[in-house]
């Protein structure tokens, strides 16, 4: 049986050590030998998506692969692993990175690519780590290296403002990371152990647990720029430059919600104690949604329009939280929207980052009112922020929608009137803040502007994301099912 | 084979005059004006009756030639020839553009004339009555403007409500298609449509009161609309009397309706004759005449058979006498003019009609977001278009009223 | 795999793919572009005919993809939406002949005609919708293709036009959206069915399913135009002619008018509405606009406006004809969704020679051009004639099927709102007609034409053509394959109580 043997021999390399190993050295090498960085850089980028698909093929039909490394298993060594819910948001990082990678190429200049590319490879490879650990240890230590590595690329572009943002950014992700820390220090004396396996079978409802998930929950909702946590999120991302910024929201912030997701879904929800969490997270989300979206229709520029919209968009994450299905659990079709959503807004919002930064590099500037005639002169990128947009307000057929959809399914069949009411004026909000910004394009500004050539190939790689989205609308008939075991095997897992 | 050219002869008197009335096949015919009469006048002159049902057209019209129609369409030939006959003395600008209203005017009393049931006469009915709106207007004053103006009120609610009264005779038959003329009329809404019926055609045919435009027609428009104005519209309107309305149905009180109506027109008519010999009252006096007769068959079909079967003739004398008249007084003397105009009464309603109308005015602008009541009122219109486009209003208003009365009760 | 597949994909893709290749093609590349366009145009309408004839002998036409679990998107061509792709088709050929001639010399024509050909996909995937969701897409679909064609023109007013659009026709979608989803939770399919699919609710969900009623038909009604959501309408009339001869005519107004018809038929099923007690109000809703659209009209002296308010009041025609829920006033209804079609497009048409050929605007400005444009007057006044319900125009079948179908199911008040709205059409109608007709020129009068022809032949053969078909209809509604029989044919074969 050729093919049997081919896929476990498949199976049996260490997919998920590559995946981690590879973007870390090539950061090195990119560091050691500035001139090769940009080889190095787009190759790594790119290997992300072969590996992905070897590890996809192991994981499959199997509850989740673990791996200790070194050969020493929890509780004492370090452990990783891969399941469905991992491979979503790997699979979101490679796809967004490839395309931001792409483009960052044309993007930065030689003097500042010099440094990107070692930062961006360092950024991959911590945000690869953090969604393969099993321990909430290395979960903290990646996620500082991931907040350093987004720090260092948010001052990438110099300049007071980018200065600014980046040092909020950094003191905000510092603070993050210690109430986080916290957290998983008092778990560790209430437990005796960080693995999650463990963690799960050992956790009891009291007063230790529910503190701990208080701080661990601020700390990460801080990082994930849930609202009111949201204060240092515009200024950093709307200062950085446009690949940064694309990362920064698609996949950087998804990375602390990643955390969230799983202490939720296998430790915390199964302890009854916890829905009144669930609710106030579920209301600031809906707090969140109506916030960004009221302030990114007021703002007068295009990336802190796209970066307020991001505000807005982690509030949708946030409203599976306080659905629980019948036995007080979490409700799979909610948290299957969620994720859905994780990947939709993803790719369209790195597609409308993108965009933005074609804008500002076409007409020195991105005020909105001053857009000049732009959809004669960069239709491509007015193309790709408009698809994106579209999938941001979740209009049909994109994979915005989809998500929406399943969402607004999940809240009505448990007749969350509030929720259902938040989203759709939300979409509506989004609508209007994404249509402002596309009216300008067509009409001529007042005063005419000396216009700057924007390579082709950043055009492209923002319509190509934006197309992404656009396609995933038409798709879920395929990944779906993904979708639903990625939220029902940590379930499983955590009920044993 | 006689049958089939027939029919295509029916076809043909009605469609070849419209097709001659595009000014760009006018222009290149030799004698155009005769040639689009010729088919009329070579069926007229072929012996037989002719029928021919067109299911798939409207609500499955037809077209029918028999005695009676075969007069009225003599009587069409002759008015339409005298017309031309006018027409060719006006001033080469209006020429053309009088000639095509004429044609159209032309296949509109044809189709008429021929129509075999109530659908097809009201299509053709519009042709005619829009043409011969055309006709008061191009080449008139603007004493005639204004008898236009009169007119059109009056056909588009006399369309309306003949609209309004098949409505319900399908409602009644429980049919949208009417076979022919003799349809039945059963139910409580016979009164009402008894009602419709007539109030639309005596709109048509000009009786006293409602005269007012048939004598300022008559005086002021432009030559051919003077002489085509008893023998077209006005006996169109009586010949839709006597087909829309059924006798024996149970229609005695529209019957005695007639009756008045008819006695006072023929009375008032003969009054103002005898004070002004002008020929401008033959006509009222012609149609009061007419519809006291039909009035009396009505309420006695029975006792009325000896004189109805003349009804054809009579209708054709009512078309030509009047006409006949005009044309051997070839102008009206202008003196007349100078009298108070028959419509004076129209003018006298005006006050309190156009505060009404402001009153509705104001009504509308409430519905507005924006704007203030300057902003509608004072919308630079010209004159004309002012009160036509205000006449239906208070019209409307009116007829609603009576619609809703009517269907109350 | 059903046969139907292909030809229901090929339908679509005869738009769509024209549609975005037309997008890359430069600008000066008049005759490819056109080749296109044109061969999309005619293919499509080869396979509608297909179509067509191969319903009337009883073939049925279904595409089914799996998309939700649960939920399927589904293509289907029964007789009801091939009025409608049938409608959108002919039409769809003619404005791109007559905006190929409107739009010669102007800038940014593959942007245009690529929207374009989005526009007519969204709609055949209007009418083609099996299911509510699949309605949705395209609905929404619909909004978005046709937002760049209202802003064309890239002036400030057509921002604020486009602006005001959106945030009409978004906020509709919205209502649509949770409408939808709440049917779905509460009924668990949303196939549109001869009968409806609520029947098996029992009474605990009437409030709900009244609450759903309200929400789609606002959903929908923003499109259709019903009062108070009809005012993004007379705004978008910024667009140049043959976007607003398909906004009006076609595309937009008629997509929504059509959503009326499907949800009160097909997902409610005439009887349970009639129990829930919502169609009498949406009947009150439709008549009140009727008149209203038409009041407006009658003070509007841009002519564009005032054939815009027209079509407010016209289109809710059909609405009225869904709504009082009997067969022969839904027949009216149903054929005024082809009636008004083919007359208002014919105004637009001339309303956009008016201002192509003699940059006229205005109504005040019309005085004496039926000299000057003949042929383009004369069509304008066949439609308007239809529009007022003179017979044997069109429109007299439509409002004789309305006033017949009142009188059948008791509502005799719609006779009066007919007579009323036939009343304010001939009011505001008539003076345009009178002006061009009868009155003399402004001044030196017109220029001369240049050519043979008063105006460029793409510019008058459609307009002339629609009149006439405009003129076939009425005058001949009874042969073979004519809107009236074909809709009677539906009856027969869709709803309940019409033989």
């Amino acid at each position: 049986m050729p093919e049997g043997v081919s896929l476990s021999a498949l199976a049996a390399l260490p997919w998920d050590a590559v995946l981690i190993l590879l973007p870390l050295t090539g950061a090195v090498a990119a560091g050691l030998w500035p001139r090769s960085a940009r080889p190095i850089g787009l190759l790594v980028s790119a290997g992300g998506i072969p590996i992905l698909v070897g590890l996809g093929t192991a994981v499959a039909g199997t509850d989740g692969l673990h791996h200790a490394v070194g050969g020493w298993g929890a509780p004492l060594g370090i452990e990783l692993r891969a399941d469905a819910l991992s491979l979503v948001f790997l699979a979101t990082t490679a796809l967004v990175g490839l395309g931001v990678a792409l483009y960052a190429d044309s993007y930065f200049e030689p003097t500042l690519a010099r440094w990107f590319w070692p930062l961006w490879l360092f950024l991959l490879g911590a945000l690869n780590a953090l969604f393969l650990s099993a321990d909430l240890f290395n979960l903290y230590v990646t996620l500082e290296l991931m907040g350093l590595a987004a720090v260092a690329l948010t001052a990438l572009g110099g300049g007071r403002a980018a200065l600014t943002g980046a040092m909020r950014y950094l003191l905000a992700t510092l603070l993050g990371s210690l109430v986080y820390l916290l957290g998983v220090a008092l778990l560790y004396h209430a437990t005796g152990t960080l693995d999650f396996g463990l963690l799960g079978q050992r956790l009891e409802a009291g007063p230790a647990s529910r503190t701990a998930l208080g701080l661990m929950g601020a700390g990460l909702a801080l990082k994930t720029a849930l609202f009111p946590f949201h204060f240092w999120l515009p200024p950093a991302h709307a200062s950085a430059p446009a690949p940064v910024s694309a990362l920064l929201s698609a996949l950087v912030v998804k990375a602390s919600f990643y955390i969230l997701v799983r202490l939720w879904l296998e430790l915390f929800a199964p302890l009854a104690a916890t829905a009144a969490t669930g609710q106030v997270l579920g209301l600031l989300g809906m707090a969140a949604i109506l916030w960004g979206s009221w302030q990114a229709l007021r703002q007068p520029r295009v990336k802190l329009l796209v970066a307020y919209s991001t505000v807005a968009q982690i509030g949708y994450l946030f409203l599976a939280f306080p659905l629980l299905s019948a036995a007080g659990l979490p409700d799979a079709a909610a948290w299957r929207a969620v994720l859905w959503l994780v990947l939709a807004h993803a790719l369209a919002k790195a597609a409308m980052f993108l965009a933005a930064g074609n804008l500002l590099r076409f007409g020195g500037h991105d005020r909105i009112t001053d857009l000049d005639c732009v959809a004669q002169r960069l239709p491509l990128t007015v193309a790709a922020f408009a698809l994106a947009g579209v999938s941001i307000a979740g209009l049909p057929p994109t994979g915005g929608f989809i998500g929406k959809w399943l969402l607004l399914e999940a809240a009505l069949l448990q007749g969350r009137w509030d929720l259902v009411t938040v989203m759709l004026l939300g979409g509506l909000l989004a609508a209007g803040y994404v249509f402002k910004v596309v009216g300008h394009f067509f009409t001529p500004a007042a005063t005419r502007h000396e216009a700057q050539r924007v390579p082709a190939r950043m055009e492209w790689t923002a319509l190509g994301l934006a197309v992404l989205a656009l396609l995933l609308g038409l798709a879920p008939g395929i990944l779906l099912p993904w979708f639903d075991s990625a939220v029902v095997m940590p379930m499983a897992g955590a009920r044993q | 084979m006689s049958e089939l050219l027939q029919d295509v002869g029916l076809w043909l008197i009605l469609a070849w005059p419209l097709l001659v009335a595009l000014p760009g096949v006018y222009r290149h015919l030799p004698r155009p004006w005769l040639l689009a009469l010729t088919p009329a006048a070579v069926i007229l002159v072929t012996t037989g009756a002719a029928e021919l049902d067109m299911p798939w057209v409207v609500f499955g019209s037809g077209l029918m030639l028999d005695g009676d129609r075969r007069w009225l369409l003599g009587m069409s030939l002759l008015l339409w020839l005298a017309a031309g006959r006018q027409a060719a003395r006006l001033d080469p600008a209006q020429q053309q553009a009088t000639f095509t209203l004429l044609l159209l005017t032309f296949s509109g009393q044809l189709g008429m004339i021929l129509a075999s049931e109530p659908v097809g006469f009201l299509c053709f009915s519009t042709l005619l009555g829009y043409g011969f709106f055309g006709l008061l207007v191009h080449g008139g004053g603007a004493d005639s403007r204004r008898v236009a103006r009169l007119y059109i009120v009056v056909l588009i609610l006399a369309d309306l409500l003949l609209f309004e009264a098949l409505l319900l005779a399908a409602y009644m038959q429980e049919t949208p298609r009417f076979d022919d003329f003799d349809f039945p009329l059963q139910g409580d809404s016979t009164g009402l449509y008894a009602a419709l019926v007539l109030t639309a055609f005596l709109l048509k045919a000009g009786i006293w009161p409602l005269h007012a435009w048939v004598t300022g027609a008559l005086r002021t428009a432009p030559p051919p609309a003077r002489l085509l104005l008893a023998g077209g519209p006005v006996v169109m309107a009586l010949l839709g009397l006597w087909r829309w309305l059924p006798a024996g149905q149970g229609l005695e009180l529209a019957g005695q309706l007639c009756r008045v109506l008819g006695t006072a027109a023929l009375g008032y008519a003969l009054a103002q004759l005898l004070r002004r010999p002008q020929p401008c009252w033959l006509l009222p006096a012609l149609t009061g005449a007419l519809v006291l007769g039909f009035g009396q068959y009505l309420v006695d079909p029975t006792g009325s058979e000896g004189w109805i079967a003349w009804s054809a003739p009579l209708l054709v004398l009512t078309g030509l006498l009047p006409a006949l008249l005009l044309w051997l007084q070839s102008a009206v003397s202008a003196a007349g003019l100078g009298n108070e105009p028959p419509w004076a009464w129209f003018g006298r309603l005006q006050p309190p009609l156009e505060r009404l109308h402001q009153r509705l005015l104001r009504g509308v602008v409430s519905l507005r977001r924006s704007g203030s009541a300057a902003a509608i009122t004072g919308l630079a219109l010209p004159d004309l278009e002012r009160r036509i486009a205000r006449w239906p209003w208070v019209i409307m208003a009116l007829a609603l009223l009576g619609l809703v009365l009517g269907l109350l009760a | 795999m059903n046969p139907g597949n292909g030809i229901l994909l090929s339908v679509l893709a005869s738009s769509l793919l024209p549609g975005l290749v037309i997008f890359a093609i430069a600008e000066h590349r008049i005759a490819l572009r056109t080749t296109l366009n044109l061969l999309g145009a005619v293919v499509k309408l080869v396979l509608v005919g297909w179509m067509l004839w191969g319903v009337a002998h009883g073939q049925a036409y279904e595409l089914r993809l799996a998309l939700l679990p649960g939920l399927d998107f589904v293509l289907r061509a029964g007789p009801l939406a091939l009025l409608f792709v049938t409608l959108s088709s002919v039409l769809w050929l003619l404005t791109t002949l007559y905006a190929i001639g409107y739009l010669e010399g102007s800038p940014h024509r593959s942007r245009f005609f690529g929207f374009f050909s989005l526009c007519v996909t969204a709609t055949v995937g209007v009418a083609l919708a099996g299911n509510l969701l699949t309605f949705l897409l395209f609905y929404e679909l619909l909004t978005l293709s046709t937002y760049p064609l209202v802003v064309h023109r890239a002036t400030e007013a057509a921002r604020r036009a486009g602006q005001s659009y959106l945030v009409y026709t978004l906020s509709g979608g919205v209502l649509l959206l949770a409408g939808t989803v709440w049917l779905y939770s509460l009924t668990g399919t949303l196939e549109f069915r001869a009968t409806g699919f609520v029947q098996d609710l029992d009474a605990s969900h009437h409030g709900a399913l009244i609450a759903i009623f309200w929400l789609l038909i606002a959903g929908v009604g923003v499109k259709a135009a019903l009062f108070p959501l009809h005012g993004w309408l007379p705004q978008a009339m910024v667009a140049p002619a043959p976007v607003s001869a398909l906004l009006h005519a076609v595309a937009v107004v008629k997509a929504g008018a059509f959503g009326i018809v499907r949800i009160v038929y097909e997902v409610f099923g005439v009887e349970q509405a009639a129990d829930l007690g919502v169609t009498l109000p949406l009947a009150g809703l439709a008549a009140f606009t009727i008149l209203y659209g038409s009041l407006r009209a009658l003070y509007q002296d841009d002519l564009k406006r005032r054939l815009a308010f027209s079509t407010v009041s016209q289109v809710s025609y059909i609405a009225l004809g869904v709504a009082i829920a009997g067969p022969i006033a839904t027949i009216g209804g149903l054929v005024h969704l082809v009636h008004q079609g083919l007359m208002k497009i014919t105004l637009f048409f001339c309303a956009g020679n008016l201002a192509e050929t003699l940059h006229i605007h205005r109504i005040s400005e019309m005085d004496g051009v039926g000299r000057r444009l003949p042929w383009t007057m004369g069509a304008f006044t066949l439609a308007a004639f239809g529009m007022i319900g003179l017979p044997p125009v069109a429109g007299f079948v439509s409002k004789w099927y309305l006033g017949l179908g009142a009188m059948e199911a008791g509502q005799d008040w719609v006779v009066l709102v007919l007579a009323g709205s036939s009343l304010l059409n001939a009011a505001y109608f008539l003076p345009i007609l009178h002006r061009a007709w009868f009155r003399a020129p402004a001044g030196d009068g017109f220029a001369a034409a240049g050519g043979r022809h008063e105006t460029g032949w793409l510019l008058l053969w459609p307009p002339v053509i629609t009149a006439a078909m405009s003129l076939g209809a009425g005058m001949l509604a009874f042969i073979p394959f004519s809107p009236l029989e074909w809709v009677q044919f539906i009856g027969r074969r869709e709803f309940i109580g019409y033989e």
